[in-house]
């Protein structure tokens, strides 16, 4: 099997990827613990992108899981989850950007998911005028109660995947989340793989 | 005195929307003058529009699903923009999109339908600002009810006639409501209606 799009993405940076209708796109992540945020925009009109929000009216749910189809703001299937070992990411927090280490945590100018997925999108030579909401990929963050949110690092092991299967042609981006602050990384960014091709990637 | 320094109501006619600026300071009252009826609300920095009231910086700003009485909405350059300040029937939904015109043709309807989404591009034109972003809109009194394994339902509004809910602008605003016009399923209690803004 040969993969068209095969790429280890070092923690706290992101890369971007693309995949035709048919195709599978399968995310591991390589060390554990590791939080990835994800964005997916229709490869003929890119102001057609998967939403979180729409996902969550279409799901009637606040999480995804197996089996699932994700759709864009459009309300139109883009992806469809396949596989995934974990069964826990997060579809309600907001990537992290500029502000939140400059002005929460006192560290402008750390490297953060808001700037990864702009530069890798840029680096196709896509005009984007907005960045959706990210799906987070193996981000924990339970409802504990009373509508309270935690953030809490992933329960994924070394190895552990997810695979979507593109249902039109579809590009994005990954970024294996910067945060080494707080918890949501195990505190220490470690980096993810991201392959596409005719089948799940298995190994 | 600026249009937006006075105190003034504003009737929303069922299934259409306003757009309106405030200063910072200022008090909104959302009311509900027949009952059963949900409003999508979205707030704009007035000096950059680009900068809005965002839900998911909103969620990890307070740390819960919803904002609660004395708790700010945030931007997404992680800025309070309105703050609760009372909220008497505290069940509404901050988690679903605004209804748009590929939501009605999901849910059967021919031609076209109004929408939220729209009431809101039509109103900020309206209102001077060309085109806008629509982000996941404050969705007030839109009787979210959410399970404990993550699964929801959308039900009847709990508001009766004269329900209110009141907020204060923490930054020049541009705040855009719409009466909810989904006559569809039970959000608006299948009967859309007036909503009234009294702004001092």
């Amino acid at each position: 099997m040969t993969w068209r799009v095969d790429r280890v993405v070092p923690g706290g940076f992101g890369a971007s990827w693309d995949a035709r209708a048919g195709e599978f796109v399968t995310v591991v992540d390589l060390e554990g613990l590791q939080a990835g945020d994800f964005i997916a925009f229709v490869a003929t009109d890119p102001q057609e992108w998967l939403s979180p929000i729409h996902c969550r009216e279409s799901l009637r749910s606040i999480f995804v899981r197996s089996g699932d189809v994700l759709v864009t703001n459009r309300r139109r299937p883009a992806l469809v989850i396949v596989r995934d070992d974990v069964g826990v990411h997060d579809a309600t927090i907001p990537a992290c950007d500029p502000t939140r280490y400059a002005v929460e945590f006192g560290v402008p100018g750390h490297r953060n998911c808001l700037e990864n997925m702009w530069q890798s999108v840029r680096e196709r030579g896509v005009a984007i005028e907005r960045m959706p909401e990210p799906l987070n990929l193996f981000q924990n963050t339970p409802v504990v109660g009373e509508g309270r949110i935690g953030l809490t690092d992933p329960l994924s092991r070394p190895g552990q995947r997810i695979v979507l299967q593109a249902l039109v042609d579809v590009f994005g981006s990954l970024s294996p989340c910067p945060q080494d602050i707080i918890p949501g990384n195990g505190l220490f960014p470690t980096p993810m793989r991201v392959v596409v091709g005719d089948a799940p990637f298995e190994s | 005195m600026r249009d937006q320094d006075r105190s003034r109501e504003i009737r929303i006619p069922a299934r259409t929307g306003v757009a309106f600026t405030v200063g910072a300071g200022t008090i909104i009252e959302v009311v509900d003058p027949e009952g059963e009826q949900t409003a999508d609300l979205w707030a704009y920095y007035e000096n950059d529009l680009s900068e809005y009231l965002s839900a998911p910086h909103t969620r990890i700003g307070n740390m819960r699903l919803f904002p609660r009485e004395g708790e700010p909405f945030w931007t997404n350059r992680r800025r309070p923009i309105i703050r609760i300040l009372e909220d008497p029937v505290p069940v509404h939904d901050f988690l679903s999109a605004a209804c748009d015109p590929w939501r009605y043709e999901e849910l059967g309807h021919k031609g076209w339908h109004a929408s939220c989404q729209e009431n809101l591009e039509l109103a900020m034109k309206r209102a001077g600002y060309g085109e806008v972003v629509c982000p996941q809109p404050f969705n007030i009194w839109t009787n979210f009810h959410l399970n404990a394994d993550g699964t929801f339902e959308i039900r009847r509004p709990a508001t009766k006639a004269g329900d209110h809910i009141t907020l204060r602008a923490e930054m020049p605003s541009v705040i855009a409501i719409s009466a909810c016009p989904q006559d569809i399923t039970l959000t608006a209690g299948l009967n859309p209606t007036d909503m009234v803004v009294r702004i001092r």
